[in-house]
């Protein structure tokens, strides 16, 4: 999977975020609403598509969607 | 402790009670209306019964012990063990089942004390009498399970508050001695995470003090006091996919079963986002995973028997079946069980 596939597969799990809003660039304090609940879907999101469980440590230390996507493909 | 495995005993009859107070989490807080769509839809929790003030997790349970032992016409001196297993007993102090023994008038040669387990209490409940009851010749027992975490949850904590809901349970289990009557069980542990879901203070490790009442906000709408239930969601979401489904898998493969042999999957209900992705991790078909989310929430150790009792009563005292029931949670503690039943006594969800 490409980094671009990655963030449109957030966009497209969230209807409150915009499609086209985010890039590798946007860390998850930039994102508007951002909370707890959506980092928990996330995470499912991910887990389900990659059969990997990132971390609360891991999901924290990631500063951008590019850390996140990193860490997901390095460990998966 | 591996792979456990009680023959002659069996399960005699189910009750559960719930409060009859409903709370809607549509009333949840100072949340958006998207927030709130989200939080319904990610825990799949519309509502939740709240205990009334003064109304503890034995009094449920009392009323649920009353009815099932009236259904099952089994006489009170005949109780041998009285088991309670709760995270919210009446007193720190003395166990909260020897009051229940004095309180449903069994006699003083009935063996009674408490378990401190929540989610995955019910499994360990059934596994610990029959272990006792198969050091009697012949005996009858009533396992009590139930929670009122509502007590223990701040209103203004989104993390904690909309999830749980509260109830109470009995189950009766009787020696039968027949061998074909067998259960089995995978229980384990594991104390690092005991900091996942916990109360910190009210314990002898941090006394209470006048700084455990001040509320402190961690996060918007994330707002408690440090006698309130914490719950850390993505650690309880990863430890429940990395453990439980392996969990299931090992007791199947140990009674060389397969998913297609067990006809009901009665799994503690923790919320939708965890409950969905441990069944899509065994591949289980939805019909066989019964789910009491939606209108009970998460009610801690009773969600297994209230859920049997709330979906499968008309099945489970007619027919036969093959359960695995698999509790996981605070501690942390899980384990899972293979409970074949033939037919016992469980009457509707009792309200009070």
């Amino acid at each position: 999977m490409e980094l671009s596939e990655f963030i449109r597969l957030i966009e497209n799990e969230f209807q409150d975020i915009a499609s086209g809003s985010l890039t590798g660039d946007t860390s998850f304090d930039q994102i508007e609403n951002w909370d707890s609940m959506h980092a928990l879907i996330l995470i499912a999101r991910i887990e389900e598509e990659f059969g990997y469980t990132v971390t609360a440590q891991q999901l924290q230390e990631a500063n951008t969607l590019t850390d996140l996507f990193e860490t997901v493909k390095n460990n998966k | 402790m591996g792979i456990a495995i009680s023959t002659g005993t069996r399960i005699a009859g189910i009750t559960a009670t719930v409060p009859s107070r409903s709370v809607s989490n549509r009333e949840f807080g100072n949340l958006t209306d998207q927030e709130r769509d989200l939080m319904i839809k990610t825990l799949g929790i519309e509502n939740r019964r709240i205990a009334e003030d003064g109304q503890s997790a034995s009094d449920l349970c009392f009323i649920a012990a009353e009815r099932l032992l009236d259904e099952l016409d089994w006489q009170k001196n005949d109780i041998d063990v009285l088991i309670f297993v709760t995270q919210t007993p009446d007193y720190i102090t003395p166990a909260t089942s020897i009051i229940l023994q004095d309180r449903l008038g069994l006699p003083h040669s009935c063996l009674a004390f408490d378990i401190n387990l929540g989610c995955s209490g019910y499994i360990y409940g059934i596994s610990v009498v029959n272990g006792l009851l198969n050091q009697l010749r012949s005996g009858k027992a009533l396992l009590l399970v139930g929670d009122v975490s509502s007590y223990c949850v701040s209103e203004k904590d989104k993390s904690t508050a909309p999830l749980f809901g509260d109830a109470g349970s009995a189950t009766a289990i009787e020696k039968t001695g027949r061998e074909e009557d067998r259960m089995v069980f995978n229980l384990q542990s594991d104390g690092c995470g005991y900091d996942h879901i916990m109360i910190k203070d009210g314990g002898m490790r941090h006394p209470v003090t006048e700084e455990s009442l001040q509320d402190k906000e961690y996060d918007k709408n994330v707002c408690r006091n440090d006698l309130h239930l914490i719950l850390n969601g993505i650690d309880v979401f990863n430890f429940s996919i990395r453990e439980v489904p392996g969990n299931v898998r090992t007791l199947l493969q140990e009674e060389s079963l397969t998913t297609d042999d067990v006809d009901y999957f009665i799994f503690h209900q923790a919320n939708k986002l965890i409950n969905d992705t441990v069944r899509k991790k065994l591949h289980l078909p939805e019909e066989k995973v019964p789910s009491t989310l939606e209108e009970f929430g998460n009610t801690s150790s009773a969600t297994i028997p209230l859920t049997i009792v709330n979906t499968l009563a008309d099945i489970v005292r007619e027919q036969e079946t093959q359960m695995l029931m698999a509790g996981f949670g605070v501690g942390l503690s899980w384990g899972s069980a293979l409970v074949k039943t033939d037919g016992f006594v469980c009457p509707p969800v009792i309200e009070t």
